[in-house]
């Protein structure tokens, strides 16, 4: 899609990586209620938010994404008692680290969405794909001549 | 006499031998071997001098070979908490980060540590082997092969040959861009407060050929009483005047380091959220990936094949290799800072500061340091912690 | 409030539809009225999580809650309310409004009410109210009563065989009561008696267990090895219009054309019809085929699906993947049709990449036996050890003491129905010993357990002997104890300060002296800021009743009872307390900030208290205070809990593995929990929640065996160094050590991965989500480097 010349128009990708039970239901529920949102995601699912390694979110900024938008059930819904609360003290560290990294940490988000929030998905994957256009390509983009 | 925990003593080696060659009384020698002769412990760990550069970790069930190795090394650097083989009752001398890695490793079940016995060691600072010998030849103009011994003493390295010794200012080494590792001029945790006794010279009065003794916990004082039951050891209480010396040496150290912290930090302290990626970026690009770092690595615990090691493809294009990510990321709360990595890279990347710089963020945000006591890494944790932002 | 209702989660007045300002709560709204006399149980947190959520949703907004008692009786419930009110900001008012009325302009509200703490009356100006109204029984019930042959309570309820002792069966044989059809109830409760329902409802044909299951045949599995060159299939569906419309799907095909290892590509109008299902079988035969992707809808609904199309023809079901090209593709870019058709191309090329590294897995069984221990042998653990034994299942009953009947041994008559202690108790200590089924053993300690679901050793001690057995289940029913009351108003320097267990002696073996002055006090030490924050929830029950004999006995005497909130929440206990009210015994409330005091002036014991309604200090001079103390989880159930371990909490109570919805069961496997050792609980909450348990354990044991998805964890011993970080992850206890060695117990893990995110040398693995797997979507993402 880059026609003839004109400057390239910054198409973000941006990683979602859902858990089964919770937000990639939520993920659908916001497809079955035909809410509209941009189409630069790609969802990855895994059993449990707390399956989502750190390592993970590096990687995917490492081959060029970027945006990550990790997410789980909500505190307390955990389809495996307290995934999610490993999943946030992750968090906690991973973010830390992009901001030592000098990552801008807007690229990085953590929600909570529950099978039925749909619009939730919906309007957070909007506010991401805002955020990330905003900032512009990650600088950890790989540079391929 | 009665030893307690929590009290402070001044202990010397009985034996005169010992005693000289010590670098403070000789009581920590002493005490090992006691520990051994009287079955305390069922072996010792200890650094093995090869020659003044070089120590070698020796494990030894021989109180002979104990008392041979009395005396610091300060040119060398080794972080003993991966020699540690806790299947047996074992003791060993431990500065700070020995025994803040040997705590990290017991988290990390590599050590069992009710069958460690820690003679805390007071620390401010080793040399780089390699940069010690070229300091030797270039600032005190001698053979590095000709050093028999060394010794720091009031501020001073002291080398000897058999031509005689020759001292001068660590602060003269250091303004000239030797002396103590990066990584030791800014550690702020000198007193080893973290093992079972925590033994050194400050406080002991002028002139006395003794070393100051804390008990920390029941198993120093186990150690302790038995070096003067068995006769190794003698002592006295600390009085309150040497406590107190003691106390404000401790604080000093502390304030040099955070000065130093603030003087070696200044080129990345400066940066901006961008410069400081462009750093990070530049800095690792020389790396080749050797695994040197993590081999060194005393909170580590993994085998030749882990996360860091095996997520390796497309690294080409990466602009970071995910080692160092993944490295940096399982480090983030653990990072004791002793400055190993940064001694073996070839490729001279100021590691132990990078790492600081990452662990200093968690460890502030979370309020965990780690190696000074059981308290679970925040990666470990299950719970939900509330988080000061 | 709800995000997906019509607001779309805002809070906004029915009349204007402005969002409030300042929205005001009444409880209690036709209920505990003489009308409607009991206590709707639910409203009281209902109220507290909506204020607390409308100020989550606007910080802004004023909440106020008009309560009469505020009754946070729950597991976790006290601190919740807490919580509203001190970090949240709710505002409570005790009291009940008389009169509401509206500012016809504004549409604004004014509720003129007393505040009963402070006896100041005053008018709250509200935007918006919310009314705690009465749960009600449902208006069907009459007509079902009838049908069923079953009686109704005065309140309309459906009527339980027996409170307190048979709170789930009703006069007719076979017909059972769950949830609010026999009084309302919150949600825990309502799962327990579920629980407890089902067990007692299978009782009748438990021989016919399991009979008319039916086994499918399946052709054998063709085997499939990691090291073999993948072929992969690629269905591409357009879903009627609702993917090809938008979707360009031919392209989509051509795109699946180009990604290595595809070896057959199809497109369909339907892939999960009969036919097009038929089709993709046929092509695995033809071409041999080793992986199959769908490009499709969600697989949510249709992974099963699809899978089961693979297993019918010999392919492993875990080879199948899906791809979701639908739900969050067509569906929510549909103005987008060039963007979604290179999105689906994307997730295309990431699901083949996935495919190419997915690898048959086996779904694993683990035999469970018929045995279970039951640790404690008091109403909660004699109530599931019979019913289980009924059930046929062989039971170890194990009892610390020398006796049978746990706390009841001590206790009178039970609230509110009077029942004697030793009714409750003495027909199932009998039933006990006389069941073939039951081993009881008294005196015993236990001294380890190790192992899990099917597989428990348990060793018990006892005076000097040892014994080790083997079972398959557990339930803990370690029961709960005063706590030590030194310190709280006198208790142990005065004599005449005495608990209410001691009184419950004293009534039950007739010595309680001529008294005067009776002075109850409760939440002692209960309620408090830190330590023991929960509330006790039988003490304001146990304080009515034993208030009621004292007047009974002496009904000159005058008996106080000094209370924070009157917890009555049990079936017919509102009654009770009213009943006792009437007939005399004062009730004066104290506020956390003003406890009583308790001290001997001139050799008398004298108490001071603050009443609010009256404005003043009043002081008596009582014979007797009797202290209702908070009550804490057994002695030893801290040691249980790490031979077990499983979770505790504040108090020594145990951690149950969903608070809502699984209530009785541990998270880890074959580990039950009822009774006291859940939570403090009266007779009739003990005893369904017991028979809960037994339902809950009767499960796996029933079946005979527990089975696990192909998605386990699983350990390479090469690189694992035994760190045991994964140990600590696990919230299933699916992860052990045995001499050093770290090892997963596939038939416990639950295959959530927690563990394998944790281990930092890739040692641990998740089978079907391993670490290259998900790599390689993430690599696909941006498509760096073609392969
Ligand atoms: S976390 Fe990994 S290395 Fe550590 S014990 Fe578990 S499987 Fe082994
Ligand atoms: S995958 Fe989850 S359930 Fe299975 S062992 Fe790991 S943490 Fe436990
Ligand atoms: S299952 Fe959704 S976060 Fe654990």
């Amino acid at each position: 899609m880059q026609a003839g010349g004109g400057v390239k128009e910054f198409v973000p990708k941006i990683v979602v990586f859902c858990c089964n039970w919770c937000s990639y239901a939520g993920a659908d529920m916001a497809g079955v209620s035909r809410m509209q949102y941009p189409p630069n995601i790609r969802i990855i699912k895994v059993m449990c938010s707390g399956r989502i390694d750190p390592i993970f979110v590096l990687m995917s900024f490492m081959e060029g994404t970027d945006g990550v938008l990790v997410t789980g059930c909500h505190i307390g819904d955990c389809h495996y008692i307290n995934g999610n609360y490993k999943t946030q003290n992750r968090f906690e560290i991973l973010s830390e680290m992009m901001n030592e990294l000098g990552l801008e940490k807007e690229r990085l988000r953590l929600e909570w969405i529950s099978a039925t929030e749909g619009e939730k998905f919906a309007n957070v994957v909007k506010e991401v794909v805002e955020q990330v256009k905003k900032l512009g390509p990650s600088p950890l983009k790989p540079v391929i001549e | 006499m009665n030893i307690g925990t929590g009290k402070c003593y001044l202990a010397w080696a009985t034996d005169e031998k010992t005693r000289e060659k010590g670098s403070s009384g000789g009581f920590v020698s002493a005490a090992l071997a006691a520990a051994l002769d009287k079955g305390v412990v069922e072996r010792v760990l200890v650094l093995k001098k090869h020659d003044v550069f070089k120590g070698i970790p020796t494990v030894t069930s021989d109180p002979k070979e104990v008392l041979d190795c009395a005396g610091a090394l300060h040119m060398t650097a080794i972080n003993l908490a991966k020699y540690v083989d806790s299947d047996v009752r074992i003791a060993l001398p431990a500065k700070p980060c020995d025994a803040r890695g040997v705590i990290e490793r017991a988290k990390r079940n590599q050590v069992n540590l009710d069958n460690v016995y820690m003679i805390g060691l007071n620390c401010a600072g080793t040399m780089h082997p390699v940069k010690a010998r070229k300091m030797v030849k270039e600032v005190y103009n001698l053979d590095p092969n000709a050093v028999l011994s060394e010794e720091i003493s009031k501020g001073k390295l002291i080398l000897k040959t058999s031509e005689g010794e020759k001292s001068i200012k660590i602060d003269e080494l250091e303004r000239q861009g030797y002396g103590r590792r990066d990584a030791c001029k800014y550690c702020d945790i000198n007193v080893p407060k973290m093992t079972d006794l925590a033994c050194g010279n400050w406080g002991v009065p002028r002139g006395r050929k003794a070393t100051f003794v804390e008990v920390l916990t029941e198993k120093g004082r186990e150690i302790f009483k038995n070096a003067v039951d068995a006769g190794y050891v003698e002592c006295e209480p600390a009085s309150d005047k040497s406590i107190e010396i003691r106390e404000k040496i401790d604080q000093a150290m502390k304030k040099l380091a955070h000065e130093w912290h603030e003087k070696l930090f200044e080129p990345i302290n400066k940066l901006s959220d961008s410069e400081r990626l462009e750093y990070y970026i530049n800095a690792f690009a020389g790396c080749t990936g050797c695994g040197a770092c993590k081999k060194v690595c005393p909170v580590c615990p993994c085998g030749d094949d882990a996360k860091c090691t095996m997520t390796e493809f497309q690294s080409e294009v990466h602009r970071i290799r995910m080692f160092n990510m993944i490295r940096l990321l399982h480090l983030m709360d653990s990072c004791i800072g002793c400055g190993r990595c940064e001694d073996v890279c070839p490729a001279g990347i100021p590691l132990t500061m990078i790492h600081m710089r990452f662990t200093e963020r968690v460890q502030k945000k979370l309020d965990y340091v780690p190696g000074i006591d059981m308290k679970k890494p925040p990666f470990f944790e299950t719970e939900l912690k509330e988080v000061q932002k | 409030m709800n995000a997906a209702g019509p607001t779309g989660g805002h809070i906004v007045r029915p009349s204007d539809g402005k969002e409030p300002k300042k929205v005001a709560w009444i409880q209690c709204v036709g209920s505990r009225t003489k009308e409607r006399p009991y206590c709707s149980r639910v409203c009281c947190m209902y109220a507290t999580k909506e204020a607390i959520i409308t100020k989550e949703h606007t910080p802004d907004i004023e909440t106020h809650i008009f309560y009469m008692d505020m009754r946070a009786y729950g597991k976790g419930f006290e601190e919740y309310y807490r919580r509203a009110e001190e970090q949240i900001g709710v505002k409570y008012v005790r009291g009940r409004p008389s009169k509401v009325s509206e500012n016809p302009e504004t549409g604004d509200l004014t509720i003129r009410y007393e505040n009963l703490d402070t006896g100041e009356v005053g008018g709250l100006e509200a935007n918006m109210l919310v009314l705690a109204c009465a749960g009600v029984p449902t208006d069907t019930n009459k007509e079902l009563a009838k049908i069923l042959g079953v009686k109704l309570d005065e309140n309309g309820f459906f009527q339980e065989k027996n409170l307190p002792l048979a709170p789930i069966e009703t006069d007719a044989e076979g017909i059972y009561l769950a949830g609010c059809a026999q009084g309302p109830k919150d949600i825990p409760d309502s799962v327990t008696q579920a629980s407890g329902a089902a067990a007692k409802a299978i009782m009748p044909i438990v021989e016919a267990r399991g009979e008319e299951i039916e086994e499918v045949e399946l052709p054998e599995e063709k085997e499939v090895k990691p090291t073999d060159e993948p072929r992969i299939g690629v269905f591409v569906c357009r879903c009627g219009v609702n993917i090809g419309r938008i979707v360009g799907v031919p392209a989509v095909v051509e795109y699946a054309k180009t990604l290595p290892n595809v070896t057959f590509v199809n497109e369909d109008i339907f892939t999960c019809s009969d036919d097009c299902r038929g089709r993709i079988k046929a092509a695995i035969e033809k071409y041999d085929l080793n992986r199959v992707v769908v490009a499709a809808c969600s697989p949510r609904t249709h992974e099963g699906l699809f899978r089961d199309t693979c297993r019918e023809v010999g392919l492993n079901p875990y080879l199948f993947e899906f791809v979701n090209i639908r739900d969050q593709c067509s569906w929510v870019h549909m103005n987008e049709p060039e963007e979604a058709t290179e999105k689906a191309k994307d997730l295309l090329r990431m699901g083949v990449a996935r495919a190419r590294l997915l690898e048959a897995e086996e779904e694993g069984e683990l035999s469970v036996g018929p045995e279970c221990l039951v640790i404690g042998g008091g109403i909660a653990g004699m109530t599931a050890a019979l019913e289980l034994a009924n059930m046929g299942f062989k039971i170890k009953l194990v009892e610390r003491e020398q006796e049978l009947g746990g706390m009841l041994r001590n206790l009178y008559k039970l609230f509110p129905t009077e029942t004697p202690a030793e009714e409750a108790i003495a027909p199932k200590i009998r039933a006990a010993y006389e069941h073939k089924n039951i081993e009881i053993y008294t005196g015993v300690e236990i001294k380890d357990i190790k192992g899990y679901i099917g597989n428990f050793e348990v060793t018990i001690s006892k005076k000097d002997s040892e014994d080790v057995f083997n079972i398959s289940t557990i339930i803990v029913a370690t029961g709960s104890q005063e706590i030590d009351a030194t310190g709280y108003y006198g208790y142990g320097e005065y004599d005449n300060v005495v608990t209410q267990l001691q009184l419950e002696r004293m009534l039950k073996e007739g010595t309680l002296k001529e008294l005067k002055n009776v002075v109850i006090i409760n939440c002692v030490g209960a309620r408090e800021e830190e330590g023991k924050t929960y509330c006790c929830r039988f003490g304001c029950g146990t304080s009515i009743k034993n208030a009621k004999y004292i007047k009974e006995m002496y009904p000159d005497a005058n008996v106080f009872i000094l209370h924070r909130d009157i917890r009555t929440v049990g079936k017919k206990g509102e009654e009770y307390y009213n009943d006792v009210r009437a007939n005399g015994v004062k009730f004066i409330r104290f506020s956390k900030d003003k406890k009583p005091l308790v001290f001997e002036e001139g050799g008398k014991l004298i108490v001071k208290v603050y009443d609010g309604l009256l404005r003043t200090d009043l002081e008596i001079e009582p014979d007797l205070v009797v202290l209702t103390t908070a009550t804490e989880g057994a002695k030893g159930a801290g040691a249980l809990q790490k031979m077990l371990k499983v979770p505790i909490g504040a108090g020594n109570f145990f951690h149950e593995a969903h608070v809502k919805l699984r209530p009785l069961d541990f998270a880890t496997d074959g580990i039950y929990l009822c009774g006291c050792a859940h939570s403090p609980k009266g007779v009739v909450d003990t005893i369904t929640q017991a028979v809960g348990a037994a339902s809950r354990a009767s499960i796996p044991m029933g079946v005979g065996m527990i089975k696990s998805e192909g998605i386990t964890a699983v350990i390479n011993p090469e690189a694992c160094v035994n760190c045991g970080i994964c140990m600590t992850m696990c919230p299933y206890g699916a992860i052990r050590m045995v001499d050093g060695v770290t090892e997963v117990i596939t038939a416990v893990c639950k295959g959530c991965g927690t563990c394998v995110a944790a281990c930092p040398t890739g040692a641990l693995e998740q089978r079907h989500y391993q670490n290259k797997q998900i790599a390689s979507q993430i690599k696909n993402v941006c498509r760096l480097v073609v392969e």
